[in-house]
């Protein structure tokens, strides 16, 4: 008898791994369980067992009982809770209920992400209009009229008949410089981000106008060791920590020394390709220490003060990081382009 | 500016670049000191894949006369060759294009061809074709000695390398080769080293021939003049020729040739007349006169202006001083006499006149950026002596030199606290001494703190102050060794003073934008004027467009975003989803001034991004635009606005205003036929256009807290029937005043029209939501609020409830 319920157990057991549905369940419970299913019959046989054996023989067949009514009470539940699942959706693998990806326009995030590097070590941002005077945009940067270096940008001017002034459209984000001076006293540490424009001709590496920003630095003891340093900083937070940099002498009119600021190029890690010409730097902005005639001009005593800018253009460096071949990709407003940024 | 390497090393005496690396060395220092190389050019370049070669047998093409098959020793093989020249001989040393060379002359490619069914594996090349000279009569043939195999570009020791070299507005000096020679001979620690002048003088004085005199002294502040007799005109020696085509000149006769080269080698321009069509055997520089007429060397007829500073003779305009000689006097193959011109014009005038002439030349480059004054009288020797060695001639005796306020010495002083302070690294004085004599700038005096230096007239406009001394010392010093500071100096209290940026509710309103899947654009500012007359108001004219489609600037964002919409269509199909928004400025003249404004435009079209799968194909319509403009003030917490409708159907409207406190923020638009044709776009067009200028001043972000009831609310729905000509506002207006504060939410949960309704009649349902703050609402208190908003109802827009 002890052998036989053993038997039935292992019975139980492999066929009760087989069950998938509730068909095969019931199946299960009319073999085992049922009126006249094995169970009962086991206890018909029990009656026969001698008195002696019974004590033993009956435990066994107890154990059995649960334990076949366990496994039967679980695989119902599970089979009932899936079936639960599947009354309303018979395929979960459809698409979710999703609108439209928004995005940020990849200059803005540039722009963005540049403000909050200069946020961290104290720069805060300072709005400049972008219709200019001559004077803020030339003449108090220290580019007279007729100085070969107002040929460095070429500038749309506006028509400003009955005006007082010969009004442009910025040439460059400096102009912002001289007017937070004017209003302020220094210490000043600000950012000026926007849009400039020239009148140049139309290509896959220019437009008529581009987005750019500026860094400026006033106060006592500012010096071009901080310049160096703060380029730096800004050039790993931006491009990756791995990059080397590098300083040139250059000129610009409202600053001295002045200098280009280069970045080893980041797509051949300095070893020379086509996008570096094969010099394996990349130039990416101009800097210089505020020329005192700027200083001079604000009415800043440039025996007391000195002070740092840096510029730098945005598109050019943003094709080249993001593998861009024409600038016209930024103002062609393609959600094909909008949405991969 | 091109440089030749090879014609600068004239001036260093014993530099030499023997291997790569050093001219990688030296490539660097240019670079560190600011010579900013925007290309190298390698002469031997054009010549890979030529090599010596020598003719070792030569037979008759089986096909045709003229070729001949030839077989031709390279070092590293026999080649086949099919030859066509005349002059192809067994046992000549020739230059060989084997596979993979470019032939100068023509670019193409030599490859292994079947000439007339004879295999070739190279060209025998002629000088022509190896762009050496005209010469295509036949092969070019090498000396007997020529080493079988050798580079053919070693062979003619084609080693040159060319240097573009961008350069700076203040560094007119840089404009020569011993301009760039001083500033290489100072990284080297070498001297340059002038050439030797020779050249002998006859008896009859330049003075005697003829007469200098500069009227306007403020414009022309030297003139010197040389006459030099029975030159012969023909064609350059080759040297002279070779260092022209290496700068890219194209060689014309011996005498513009060395006014040239004089130029490029020392950056004073030169100009050479014809003596014999100088009237009056005089010279006068002078201002034109408005309006005069005059033909340059170049054919062209130009109208002069008061500005416009002439060489002029007895007779007339002879010259543009300083930009472009005349015709008239022009050296021709029939020139005999020369007159040599060697002056200083002031670097304003030029630039003036060249501006208002519109003529750039390499002489009006150079002088406008100013030239050395002690360089007119060395060119005009350098050049003297050049012509009487290649052209010939008798030198009249002196140089005829009209100077009449000698330069003073410019001294300038600096100290060296200011340039240790200012750069951020010690200095002694001793240091800066020894840098600046680096670049030829001399130690004068030291007086008190100052150091005073002679600056050197080729420097004289760039280094005036102290300022440009510090400059020059960093330069020379390296910036490369300044080593970098991080210690900031954060002040941060009066950083957040100065700033006047609303970047915090621009964020906030790209945010929430962008979380609802609105994509950010960026348009063009510079529109045509003619499309802004679509719109209201006049813009502002740009006074020098590129094109008539950029010559204004836009008064709106609408123009920009029409664009955008219609490119995307056009592209994608018109079955897309176009969410979009941009903020940036727009512009208009107001009297007196020009005034800039913030705006925000968002706009939707196409079909509604949500239901593309879900809910069939529905477009967007203006309940879209109107749900986006609310849920944006909304987000701003701009609750109080009000909306005013400029149609009485508001479904078929076209504007809707946004108001705030009585002050209109914006605007929410059907875009009309109209805009749409003239944009071509047919479909329809949902926007919001924002002025963001009232919006950062109305806009809290955070404001006070305002306390939650701690009563629970109670929910009353009502159904009602109105006329069709009732609007949603009325019906919301009329419940909330009835209302008052205790209600809190009124919201449209169902909207049909039935003919079971009765005629022109429609159903709105509501839920309402009652708070009180000072306790539970019974039902008895809700009952009676429910009535008086019933009523009144009733009252204002004859409601009635439906059963």
């Amino acid at each position: 008898m002890l052998d036989k319920i053993e038997s039935i157990k292992s019975e139980a057991k492999s066929e009760f791994a087989l069950i998938k549905d509730d068909k095969s369940l019931e199946d299960y419970r009319l073999k085992f369980l049922s009126r006249n299913g094995i169970l009962n019959s086991l206890f018909e046989e029990f009656k026969e067992v001698s008195k002696e054996s019974k004590g033993k023989v009956g435990k066994t067949l107890n154990e059995l009982k649960v334990y076949l009514h366990k496994i039967y009470d679980e695989k119902k539940d599970s089979l009932e809770s899936l079936a639960g699942n599947s009354i309303d959706s018979a395929d979960i693998s459809l698409p979710g209920l999703k609108y439209n990806k928004g995005t940020k326009h990849l200059l803005n995030t540039a722009i963005d992400e540049i403000l909050e590097i200069f946020g961290r070590i104290g720069f805060s941002i300072y709005e400049s209009d972008e219709i200019e005077d001559e004077y803020h945009n030339f003449d108090a940067l220290n580019t007279p009229d007729y100085h070969p270096s107002r040929d460095m940008q070429d500038t749309f001017y506006i028509d400003s008949k009955g005006k007082d002034k010969q009004y442009l459209l910025r040439t460059h984000t400096s102009p912002g410089q001289i007017r937070v001076m004017e209003k302020n006293t220094p210490p000043i540490r600000v950012i000026v981000p926007g849009k400039c424009y020239r009148n140049e001709a139309i290509s896959s590496r220019s437009l008529a106008f581009f987005h750019q920003f500026e860094v400026l630095y006033v106060d006592k003891n500012v010096t071009f060791r901080e310049l160096k340093g703060t380029l730096n900083y800004f050039a790993k937070e931006f491009f990756g920590e791995q990059l080397k940099t590098r300083l040139r002498p250059s000129f610009f009119p409202f600053t001295e020394p002045s200098a280009e600021f280069d970045v080893e190029c980041f797509l051949c890690k300095g070893k020379g390709c086509r996008v570096c010409k094969y010099t394996g730097w990349l130039e990416i902005g101009g800097a210089g220490m505020v020329d005192p005639n700027v200083f001079k001009i604000i009415g800043y005593d440039p025996e007391v003060y000195s002070g740092y800018a840096f510029g730098m253009g945005l598109e050019r460096t943003l094709m080249i990081k993001y593998g861009i071949p024409d600038i016209r990709l930024f103002y062609e407003n393609d959600v094909r382009f909008l949405k991969q940024f | 500016m091109k440089i030749s390497l090879n014609w600068l090393k004239d001036y260093i005496p014993g530099l030499e670049f023997d291997s790569e690396e050093s001219l990688e060395i030296l490539h660097n220092k240019m670079i560190s000191c600011g010579l900013d190389i925007e290309s190298i050019e390698k002469e031997g370049g054009i010549y890979k894949n030529f090599v010596v070669g020598e003719v070792i047998e030569k037979k008759k093409h089986p096909d045709a006369d003229k070729l001949s098959l030839c077989k031709v020793n390279t070092g590293e093989k026999i080649l086949d060759i099919v030859c066509g020249a005349p002059n192809v001989e067994e046992g000549q040393k020739v230059c060989v294009a084997v596979t993979g060379a470019v032939i100068p002359n023509g670019g193409f490619e030599i490859k292994k061809s079947k000439i007339r069914g004879e295999t070739s594996e190279g060209m025998i090349c002629s000088e022509n074709e190896l762009n050496l000279s005209e010469n295509h009569d036949g092969i070019l043939v090498l000396d007997k000695e020529a080493p079988i195999g050798q580079s053919f570009a070693d062979h003619i020791k084609a080693n040159d390398i060319v240097y573009e070299i961008g350069i700076t507005p203040n560094r007119g000096d840089l404009f020569s080769h011993i301009g760039v020679a001083r500033e290489i001979a100072a990284l080297y620690d070498k001297k340059t080293v002038l050439p030797e002048i020779k050249f002998t003088e006859c008896d009859i004085p330049t003075s005697s021939l003829i007469k200098i005199n500069i009227e306007n002294t403020d414009h022309c502040k030297r003139f010197t003049g040389r006459v030099i007799k029975n030159v012969i005109i023909k064609e350059s020696h080759d040297w002279l020729k070779k260092r022209l085509k290496s700068i890219g000149l194209k060689p014309r006769n011996n005498i513009v040739d060395i006014t040239n080269f004089v130029m490029f080698e020392t950056g004073q321009p030169l100009h050479a007349f014809d003596f014999d069509k100088i009237r009056g055997n005089e010279i006068i520089v002078k201002s034109a006169k408005e309006g005069d007429k005059f033909v340059t060397l170049d054919s062209k007829e130009r109208i002069l202006n008061s500005d416009s500073l002439m060489v002029c003779d007895a007779e007339g305009y002879s010259g543009i001083a300083g930009i472009m000689g005349g015709e008239l006097s022009e050296i021709t193959d029939a020139t005999k006499n020369v007159f040599l011109e060697s002056a200083y014009f002031d670097p304003v005038s030029v630039r003036k006149n060249s501006k208002k002439l519109g003529l750039q030349t390499d002489a009006s480059q150079r002088f406008e950026r100013g030239v050395d004054v002690n360089m007119v009288e060395f060119a005009s020797k350098r050049a003297t002596q050049l012509i009487q060695e290649i052209a010939g001639g008798e030198v009249s005796k002196d140089l005829y030199d009209v100077y009449p306020d000698k330069f003073a010495e410019l001294i300038v002083g600096m100290r060296a606290e200011k340039a240790s302070s200012l750069i951020g690294i010690e200095l002694s004085e001793e240091n800066i001494i020894t840098l600046l004599s680096k670049i030829e700038i001399e130690l004068v005096k030291k007086e008190n703190d100052y150091l005073y230096f002679r600056i050197p007239e080729f420097r004289r406009l760039d280094i005036t102050r102290e300022a440009d001394l510090i400059e020059e010392v960093a330069r020379i010093y390296g910036y490369d060794n300044i080593q970098e500071s991080t210690n900031f100096n954060i002040n941060v209290s009066n950083s957040a003073k100065i700033s006047n940026s609303n970047n915090k509710v621009i964020n906030l309103i790209n945010n929430h934008l962008i979380g609802r899947g609105f994509n950010q654009i960026i348009s063009e500012t510079l529109i045509d004027d003619k499309r802004i007359s679509i719109f209201q108001g006049k813009s502002i004219r740009l006074m020098n467009s590129i094109s008539a489609e950029m010559n204004a600037l836009r008064t709106n964002l609408t123009f920009g975003m029409m664009s955008a919409i219609r490119n995307n269509f056009n592209n994608s199909g018109k079955n897309i989803s176009l969410k979009l928004f941009e903020s940036g400025k727009v512009f208009f003249e107001e009297g007196e001034n020009f005034r800039e404004e913030s705006r925000l435009i968002i706009a939707i079209a196409g079909k509604k991004d949500m239901e593309l799968i879900y809910g069939g194909e529905k477009d967007f319509d203006i309940f879209d635009i109107k749900g986006e403009a609310e849920m944006f003030l909304s987000k701003l917490n701009l609750e109080n606005y009000r909306l005013i409708y400029y149609n009485d159907k508001v479904l078929e409207g076209v504007k809707t205003g946004v108001s705030l406190n009585d002050e209109l923020i914006g605007n929410i638009y059907k875009a009309d036929s109209a805009l749409l044709k003239a944009f071509d776009i047919d479909s329809e067009v949902f926007y919001a256009e924002f002025y963001l200028d009232k919006i950062f001043k109305k806009v809290k972000i955070g404001g006070q807290y305002k306390p939650v009831s701690k009563f629970p609310s109670v929910k009353r729905d009502i159904a009602i029937v109105v006329e069709k000509n009732i609007t949603y506002d009325d019906i919301r207006s009329s419940m909330q005043k009835s209302g008052g504060r205790i209600l809190r939410e009124v919201e449209l949960f169902d909207l049909y029209e039935d003919d079971k309704l009765g005629e022109n009649k429609k159903s709105l349902a509501f839920s309402l939501e009652f708070v009180s703050d000072e306790k539970t609402m019974t039902d008895e208190e809700t009952k009676k609020i429910m009535d008086k908003i019933i009523n009144n109802l009733e009252k204002n827009t004859g409601a009635r409830l439906r059963n």
